[in-house]
């Protein structure tokens, strides 16, 4: 036997060395195998990467982009991604299946979605759709085949119904309001959420609506135009979606009255109850100062309890406080100041107590000094 | 014998009646269908404190098999339990004893209660408490989509 020479010993050594790193495939540990919408739509589910070819390594180590997928009503959906996240334009490609034995022939889309004449999607018609078989959906670089991703999904929790439709409004009474509206798909798959506000409010007032097409508002002030507004979500009797539908069109209701500047706004609630206020009380300090420093005037119907009931005391008759009585009473005292006459010396001096009328009467004459008989 | 045959008409009339598809029985199933995936909801808060480990969850059932699904997870259903009993054990239990109680059947479920080709509940992949509980919500909303108006 011949005994290879050193370039070719180098060559097979190398070429074994090839050998062995081709067929030693390098596989990341798979994550849950099944995913739900639940927060983020078209979350990755089980993840292949392509084999460490030595030869290619940059670009196998490239994560492909991550692919999101709505059903729109169960009428079609979309699975897209970023395809402008590639180093270089890439026209990825998709195929996929179910896992029911039924369908799982694996198929390539039929309709991509272009983005600047790259594929960035998938569109699914209605025909395509399972929503309660678990979805494989694959995305492949064919310059690279072991470049791929594999995502599977459960279609029920990515569906997004149509808005709402056809909202009308009627009185149930003089002041309830009953809110209707048309949903796009069985009415018991959806939960809807009711927003309304009137033209005072700040902020929207929701109100969740499950299984009915219906929405009763028990107290509307007809001064005030009301705005609502519905929308929907795939969500939980049918699937467990979390993307809502998007907002109805909006209905009003009520009339558009002024709304009043603020400064008419602080006079009618503020000032006018504080001057009225006011002015009860003063008046009521007005009459209880009347009260007491005016005397009610007696009346003649009570001239007669004067004489029966208070013995002729006129001051507590008349209704005269005590202090008020006691106060006007004198608190003075004034000696009495005797004033006589001086006689003249001519003739006055012999006048007995009789004297005569003519000195009796003289502007000096004191008066006599009266003693009770004993 | 007109007495036989009146009694027997009146028996047949009745069973006819309630066999068929009333608004009501729909309405029964609905409000049970919504309990159960209540139940179910509730009761995946609690998934750490459950055992056994693994549990058969039957998952991407072939057509007209939901039925026999439903009762294999009813079944498995009874094997959940807390570790330890406690405040929580006695609502799991509760939740786990609802989850097992029957389902108003409908002529759509008669009907699959007859297909012998259906898997059997021991033949079906076996999975986490966590995992158990989301096959069976996903099963219960398949059935509500399917078979109510």
């Amino acid at each position: 036997m011949l005994k290879p020479s050193l370039p070719l010993r180098s060559f097979l050594f190398l070429q074994l060395l090839l050998l062995g790193v081709g067929l030693n495939p390098v596989l990341t540990p798979s994550g849950n195998e099944d995913t739900t919408a639940g927060g983020k739509s078209g979350t990755r589910g089980d993840l292949f990467l392509a084999s460490m070819n030595p030869r290619s390594l940059n670009v196998t180590s490239l994560p492909l982009p991550e692919i999101q997928c709505f059903v729109f009503n169960v009428e079609y959906m979309n699975c897209t991604w970023n395809s402008s996240s590639e180093p270089r334009p890439t026209n990825l490609t998709l195929h996929y299946w179910y896992k029911n034995s039924d369908n799982n022939k694996v198929q390539e889309c039929g309709h991509y979605i272009f983005s600047e004449e790259i594929t960035s999607g998938c569109w699914f018609q209605k025909e395509e759709i399972y929503l309660y078989e678990t979805f494989v959906v694959q995305l492949q670089d064919p310059r690279e085949p072991k470049r791929q991703t594999e995502w599977k999904l459960k279609l029920q929790n990515l569906v997004i119904p149509w808005a709402p439709e056809n909202l009308t409004l009627q009185n149930l009474s003089e002041s309830q309001l009953e809110l209707n509206w048309n949903s796009s798909y069985l009415n018991h798959c959806l939960e809807h959420l009711v927003q309304y506000r009137s033209n005072r409010d700040r902020s929207w007032t929701e109100q969740p609506v499950y299984h009915r097409n219906s929405f009763s508002l028990p107290s509307v002030d007809g001064q005030k135009l009301y705005t609502f507004r519905v929308r929907s979500r795939f969500n939980p009797l049918c699937g467990s979606a979390q993307q809502w539908s998007e907002w109805s069109h909006p209905i009003h209701w009520g009339s558009n009255t002024s709304k009043g500047n603020p400064s008419s706004f602080a006079l009618e609630a503020v000032l006018i109850p504080i001057g009225s206020m006011g002015l009860i009380i003063s008046l009521l300090c007005v009459y209880c100062w009347l009260e007491r420093t005016m005397p009610r005037i007696p009346t003649l119907k009570n001239l007669e309890d004067l004489v029966t009931e208070y013995h002729g005391n006129f001051s507590a008759w008349s209704g005269v406080s005590k202090g008020l009585a006691e106060s006007l009473q004198p608190d003075y005292s004034e000696r009495l100041c005797l004033v006589s006459e001086i006689p003249p010396k001519g003739g006055a001096l012999g006048e007995g107590p009789g004297g005569s009328p003519a000195s009796q009467h003289s502007p000096y004459w004191a008066p006599p000094m009266l003693y009770p008989e004993a | 014998m007109e007495r036989m045959l009146l009694c027997l008409m009146v028996i047949l009339l009745g069973t006819v009646a309630h066999s068929s598809s009333s608004p009501g029985q729909d309405r029964r199933l609905m409000i049970r269908m919504r309990h159960l995936i209540h139940t179910v909801d509730q009761l995946k808060k609690y998934v750490n404190n459950l055992e056994p480990e693994l549990l058969p969850a039957p998952q991407d059932v072939k057509g007209r098999c939901e039925q026999s699904a439903l009762l294999c997870f009813q079944k498995f259903a009874g094997q959940l339990k807390p570790p330890n009993t406690g405040d929580n054990g006695t609502r799991i239990s509760l939740f786990i004893k609802n989850l097992k109680r029957r389902v108003p059947s409908t002529n759509a479920s008669r009907e699959q209660e007859l297909i012998p080709t259906c898997p059997s509940c021991d033949s079906y992949e076996k999975k986490p408490p966590k995992e158990f509980l989301e096959r069976l919500k996903s099963l219960l909303q398949k059935m509500v989509h399917q078979h109510l108006p």
